[in-house]
Protein backbone atom coordinates (compact mmCIF):
# COMPACT_ATOMS: atom_id res chain seq x y z
CA UNK A 1 0.00 0.00 0.00
CA UNK A 2 1.43 3.96 -0.84
CA UNK A 3 1.76 6.37 1.91
CA UNK A 4 0.84 9.67 2.48
CA UNK A 5 3.63 11.84 3.96
CA UNK A 6 3.55 15.28 5.44
CA UNK A 7 5.94 17.65 6.29
CA UNK A 8 6.77 18.00 10.36
CA UNK A 9 9.12 19.58 12.96
CA UNK A 10 10.53 16.50 14.36
CA UNK A 11 11.31 17.91 16.96
CA UNK A 12 7.86 18.42 18.34
CA UNK A 13 7.47 14.54 18.36
CA UNK A 14 9.85 13.88 20.60
CA UNK A 15 8.25 12.64 24.19
CA UNK A 16 8.21 15.88 26.32
CA UNK A 17 9.70 15.61 29.26
CA UNK A 18 6.58 17.04 30.99
CA UNK A 19 4.35 14.15 29.76
CA UNK A 20 5.80 11.02 31.15
CA UNK A 21 2.65 9.10 31.63
CA UNK A 22 2.17 9.00 27.71
CA UNK A 23 2.81 5.34 26.58
CA UNK A 24 4.47 3.86 23.70
CA UNK A 25 3.83 5.25 20.13
CA UNK A 26 1.18 7.69 21.66
CA UNK A 27 1.88 11.06 20.76
CA UNK A 28 1.84 14.45 22.61
CA UNK A 29 -0.54 17.25 22.03
CA UNK A 30 2.19 19.93 20.45
CA UNK A 31 2.53 17.39 17.27
CA UNK A 32 -0.89 18.65 16.52
CA UNK A 33 0.48 21.74 15.26
CA UNK A 34 2.04 20.13 12.18
CA UNK A 35 -1.23 18.75 11.54
CA UNK A 36 -2.98 22.18 10.71
CA UNK A 37 -5.78 22.06 8.43
CA UNK A 38 -7.01 24.22 5.59
CA UNK A 39 -10.55 24.46 4.64
CA UNK A 40 -10.89 20.88 6.50
CA UNK A 41 -8.69 19.51 4.68
CA UNK A 42 -4.99 18.65 5.61
CA UNK A 43 -2.38 18.49 2.76
CA UNK A 44 -0.17 15.55 2.18
CA UNK A 45 2.04 14.01 -0.43
CA UNK A 46 0.98 10.68 -2.28
CA UNK A 47 4.41 7.94 -1.54
CA UNK A 48 4.12 4.78 -3.95
CA UNK A 49 4.09 1.93 -1.74
CA UNK A 50 7.95 1.08 -3.30
CA UNK A 51 8.45 4.53 -1.90
CA UNK A 52 10.61 5.29 -5.24
CA UNK A 53 8.88 8.77 -5.50
CA UNK A 54 10.05 9.65 -1.88
CA UNK A 55 13.69 11.49 -2.97
CA UNK A 56 11.52 13.51 -5.99
CA UNK A 57 8.55 14.34 -3.33
CA UNK A 58 11.43 15.55 -0.67
CA UNK A 59 13.43 17.67 -3.18
CA UNK A 60 10.30 19.22 -3.92
CA UNK A 61 9.21 20.15 -0.62
CA UNK A 62 12.99 21.28 -0.38
CA UNK A 63 12.79 22.91 -3.00
CA UNK A 64 9.84 25.43 -1.64
CA UNK A 65 11.90 26.63 1.08
CA UNK A 66 14.22 29.79 1.14
CA UNK A 67 17.42 28.31 2.31
CA UNK A 68 18.84 25.19 2.40
CA UNK A 69 17.45 23.63 5.48
CA UNK A 70 16.77 19.71 6.94
CA UNK A 71 13.39 18.40 5.85
CA UNK A 72 11.08 16.53 8.31
CA UNK A 73 8.61 14.69 7.34
CA UNK A 74 6.25 11.58 8.83
CA UNK A 75 4.87 8.68 6.73
CA UNK A 76 1.65 6.96 7.08
CA UNK A 77 0.38 3.89 5.45
CA UNK A 78 -2.97 5.00 3.48
CA UNK A 79 -4.31 1.56 4.12
CA UNK A 80 -4.75 3.01 7.77
CA UNK A 81 -6.27 5.57 6.25
CA UNK A 82 -8.93 3.82 4.14
CA UNK A 83 -9.93 1.58 7.57
CA UNK A 84 -11.02 4.55 8.92
CA UNK A 85 -13.24 5.32 6.08
CA UNK A 86 -11.84 9.03 5.32
CA UNK A 87 -12.26 10.30 2.07
CA UNK A 88 -9.10 10.98 -0.09
CA UNK A 89 -9.36 13.56 -2.39
CA UNK A 90 -6.16 13.02 -5.43
CA UNK A 91 -5.33 16.56 -7.18
CA UNK A 92 -1.98 18.16 -8.25
CA UNK A 93 0.46 19.40 -6.25
CA UNK A 94 1.61 22.93 -6.44
CA UNK A 95 5.59 21.29 -6.56
CA UNK A 96 8.30 23.10 -9.08
CA UNK A 97 7.91 19.95 -11.14
CA UNK A 98 4.02 19.31 -10.45
CA UNK B 1 3.09 15.02 -8.94
CA UNK B 2 -0.11 13.99 -7.15
CA UNK B 3 -1.46 15.33 -3.40
CA UNK B 4 -4.65 13.93 -1.09
CA UNK B 5 -6.17 15.31 0.94
CA UNK B 6 -7.11 13.45 3.94
CA UNK B 7 -7.47 13.13 7.76
CA UNK B 8 -4.91 11.56 9.35
CA UNK B 9 -4.89 8.78 12.21
CA UNK B 10 -1.66 9.16 14.48
CA UNK B 11 -0.83 5.30 13.39
CA UNK B 12 2.17 6.38 12.00
CA UNK B 13 4.68 4.17 9.77
CA UNK B 14 7.77 6.21 10.43
CA UNK B 15 8.69 9.52 11.20
CA UNK B 16 11.94 10.63 9.32
CA UNK B 17 14.64 13.25 9.05
CA UNK B 18 16.63 13.85 5.37
CA UNK B 19 20.01 12.16 5.10
CA UNK B 20 23.20 13.90 5.78
CA UNK B 21 24.06 14.37 2.17
CA UNK B 22 20.78 16.67 1.84
CA UNK B 23 21.43 18.87 4.44
CA UNK B 24 24.62 21.08 3.12
CA UNK B 25 25.92 23.08 5.98
CA UNK B 26 25.48 26.90 4.84
CA UNK B 27 28.87 28.71 6.14
CA UNK B 28 31.53 26.55 4.43
CA UNK B 29 34.29 28.17 4.73
CA UNK B 30 33.33 30.55 7.32
CA UNK B 31 35.76 29.80 10.18
CA UNK B 32 36.67 32.07 12.33
CA UNK B 33 25.66 24.29 30.17
CA UNK B 34 23.72 23.87 32.38
CA UNK B 35 25.74 20.97 34.25
CA UNK B 36 28.58 22.24 32.70
CA UNK B 37 29.35 18.72 30.13
CA UNK B 38 30.57 21.23 27.50
CA UNK B 39 34.87 21.15 27.32
CA UNK B 40 34.99 24.44 26.37
CA UNK B 41 35.05 27.78 28.61
CA UNK B 42 32.49 30.06 27.81
CA UNK B 43 33.71 33.01 25.99
CA UNK B 44 35.04 35.85 28.65
CA UNK B 45 36.30 38.88 26.83
CA UNK B 46 35.04 42.12 28.44
CA UNK B 47 32.19 42.75 26.90
CA UNK B 48 30.51 39.53 27.87
CA UNK B 49 30.26 40.81 31.71
CA UNK B 50 27.15 42.14 32.65
CA UNK B 51 28.01 45.75 33.30
CA UNK B 52 28.95 46.21 30.17
CA UNK B 53 26.57 44.64 28.12
CA UNK B 54 24.35 47.47 26.61
CA UNK B 55 21.19 48.01 28.66
CA UNK B 56 18.63 47.85 25.83
CA UNK B 57 19.91 44.57 24.28
CA UNK B 58 17.95 42.11 27.22
CA UNK B 59 15.08 44.07 26.54
CA UNK B 60 15.20 43.56 22.80
CA UNK B 61 16.13 39.44 23.15
CA UNK B 62 13.35 39.06 25.41
CA UNK B 63 11.07 41.03 23.38
CA UNK B 64 12.20 38.87 20.41
CA UNK B 65 11.26 34.88 22.01
CA UNK B 66 8.05 36.84 23.91
CA UNK B 67 6.52 37.94 20.63
CA UNK B 68 7.47 35.15 18.91
CA UNK B 69 5.99 32.55 21.75
CA UNK B 70 3.29 31.63 19.41
CA UNK B 71 4.91 32.05 16.00
CA UNK B 72 4.90 28.78 14.31
CA UNK B 73 8.43 27.93 12.10
CA UNK B 74 9.05 26.09 9.34
CA UNK B 75 12.62 24.37 8.54
CA UNK B 76 14.09 26.66 5.71
CA UNK B 77 12.47 29.41 6.02
CA UNK B 78 12.83 32.58 6.92
CA UNK B 79 10.77 34.33 9.85
CA UNK B 80 10.60 37.64 11.97
CA UNK B 81 11.94 36.07 14.68
CA UNK B 82 15.30 34.67 12.55
CA UNK B 83 15.70 38.21 11.17
CA UNK B 84 15.34 39.94 14.53
CA UNK B 85 17.34 37.22 16.13
CA UNK B 86 20.50 37.76 13.39
CA UNK B 87 20.34 41.72 13.35
CA UNK B 88 20.98 41.63 17.01
CA UNK B 89 23.64 39.10 17.02
CA UNK B 90 25.56 40.79 14.25
CA UNK B 91 25.04 44.60 16.24
CA UNK B 92 26.23 43.71 19.50
CA UNK B 93 28.02 40.36 18.75
CA UNK B 94 28.83 38.41 21.59
CA UNK B 95 27.40 40.37 24.04
CA UNK B 96 24.51 39.02 22.30
CA UNK B 97 25.08 35.54 22.56
CA UNK B 98 25.79 35.56 26.59
CA UNK B 99 22.07 37.38 26.96
CA UNK B 100 20.92 34.07 24.58
CA UNK B 101 22.37 32.14 27.02
CA UNK B 102 21.06 33.20 29.85
CA UNK B 103 17.70 33.04 28.05
CA UNK B 104 18.61 29.25 26.90
CA UNK B 105 18.76 29.10 30.79
CA UNK B 106 15.27 30.40 31.35
CA UNK B 107 12.71 27.73 31.82
CA UNK B 108 9.63 30.10 30.62
CA UNK B 109 10.93 30.70 27.22
CA UNK B 110 9.29 28.76 24.39
CA UNK B 111 11.22 25.58 23.70
CA UNK B 112 10.42 26.05 19.77
CA UNK B 113 11.99 29.52 19.76
CA UNK B 114 15.09 28.23 21.69
CA UNK B 115 15.55 25.73 19.63
CA UNK B 116 14.90 27.88 16.25
CA UNK B 117 17.56 30.37 17.54
CA UNK B 118 20.06 27.45 17.84
CA UNK B 119 19.58 26.90 14.30
CA UNK B 120 19.61 30.12 12.84
CA UNK B 121 22.68 30.95 15.24
CA UNK B 122 25.21 27.85 13.54
CA UNK B 123 23.68 28.73 9.68
CA UNK B 124 24.13 32.37 9.98
CA UNK B 125 27.14 34.17 8.24
CA UNK B 126 28.75 36.49 11.13
CA UNK B 127 32.71 35.61 11.80
CA UNK B 128 32.82 37.67 14.59
CA UNK B 129 30.63 36.05 16.69
CA UNK B 130 31.59 32.37 15.50
CA UNK B 131 33.24 31.33 17.85
CA UNK B 132 30.83 32.88 20.92
CA UNK B 133 27.61 30.96 18.63
CA UNK B 134 29.69 27.59 18.27
CA UNK B 135 30.10 28.10 22.12
CA UNK B 136 26.49 28.40 22.79
CA UNK B 137 25.01 25.49 20.39
CA UNK B 138 27.49 22.66 21.73
CA UNK B 139 26.50 23.95 25.09
CA UNK B 140 23.30 23.55 24.79
CA UNK B 141 23.63 20.01 23.41
CA UNK B 142 23.06 19.42 26.86
CA UNK B 143 19.81 21.45 27.11
CA UNK B 144 17.33 19.68 29.69
CA UNK B 145 14.77 19.81 26.46
CA UNK B 146 15.30 17.51 23.54
CA UNK B 147 13.46 19.70 21.40
CA UNK B 148 16.11 22.61 22.44
CA UNK B 149 18.69 19.41 21.93
CA UNK B 150 17.53 18.89 18.38
CA UNK B 151 18.05 22.48 17.74
CA UNK B 152 21.48 22.74 18.74
CA UNK B 153 22.24 19.47 16.71
CA UNK B 154 21.01 21.22 13.97
CA UNK B 155 23.28 24.62 14.33
CA UNK B 156 26.00 21.92 15.25
CA UNK B 157 25.19 20.32 11.63
CA UNK B 158 24.93 23.39 10.29
CA UNK B 159 28.27 24.64 11.82
CA UNK B 160 29.91 21.82 10.20
CA UNK B 161 33.23 22.31 12.50
CA UNK B 162 34.82 19.09 13.52
CA UNK B 163 35.77 20.71 16.69
CA UNK B 164 32.41 19.91 18.01
CA UNK B 165 32.91 16.53 17.76
CA UNK B 166 34.14 15.47 21.39
CA UNK B 167 31.14 17.41 22.89
CA UNK B 168 28.43 15.62 20.24
CA UNK B 169 30.05 12.19 21.26
CA UNK B 170 29.18 13.37 24.55
CA UNK B 171 25.81 14.01 23.61
CA UNK B 172 25.02 11.01 22.07
CA UNK B 173 26.33 9.09 25.14
CA UNK B 174 23.77 10.67 27.16
CA UNK B 175 20.92 11.27 24.63
CA UNK B 176 18.36 9.32 26.16
CA UNK B 177 15.48 9.71 23.39
CA UNK B 178 16.52 7.33 20.23
CA UNK B 179 15.47 9.01 17.63
CA UNK B 180 17.22 12.29 18.78
CA UNK B 181 20.22 10.10 19.49
CA UNK B 182 20.34 9.17 15.33
CA UNK B 183 19.53 12.69 14.60
CA UNK B 184 22.89 13.24 16.26
CA UNK B 185 24.40 10.50 14.67
CA UNK B 186 23.78 11.82 11.80
CA UNK B 187 24.97 14.68 12.37
CA UNK B 188 28.26 13.15 13.96
CA UNK B 189 28.92 11.07 10.30
CA UNK B 190 28.86 14.31 8.24
CA UNK B 191 31.76 16.02 10.78
CA UNK B 192 33.62 13.03 10.58
CA UNK B 193 32.99 13.09 6.99
CA UNK B 194 34.22 16.86 6.69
Amino acid sequence: MPFVLRKIRKAKWYKHENVPWLKVDELQADVLGDLYTENNALSVWLVTNDKSNLQRVAASLAANCEHLSNLDYALLNVELIADLNIKIVQKGGDSADG
Amino acid sequence: MSTATVEMDLALHSFTRTDPEAFIPANIGEKSSWTKPSQEDEPSENATTQHDRPRELGEKLKALFNVDRQQAFEDGMESEFSRGLIALIKHYGNSALVELTGILRNERVSEEALSEALRWIGRMNHPPSYEGRRWAIQHSLFHPSARVRDGAALGVAFLDDTRAIPDLKQAIRVEAIRELREDMEQVLAQLEST
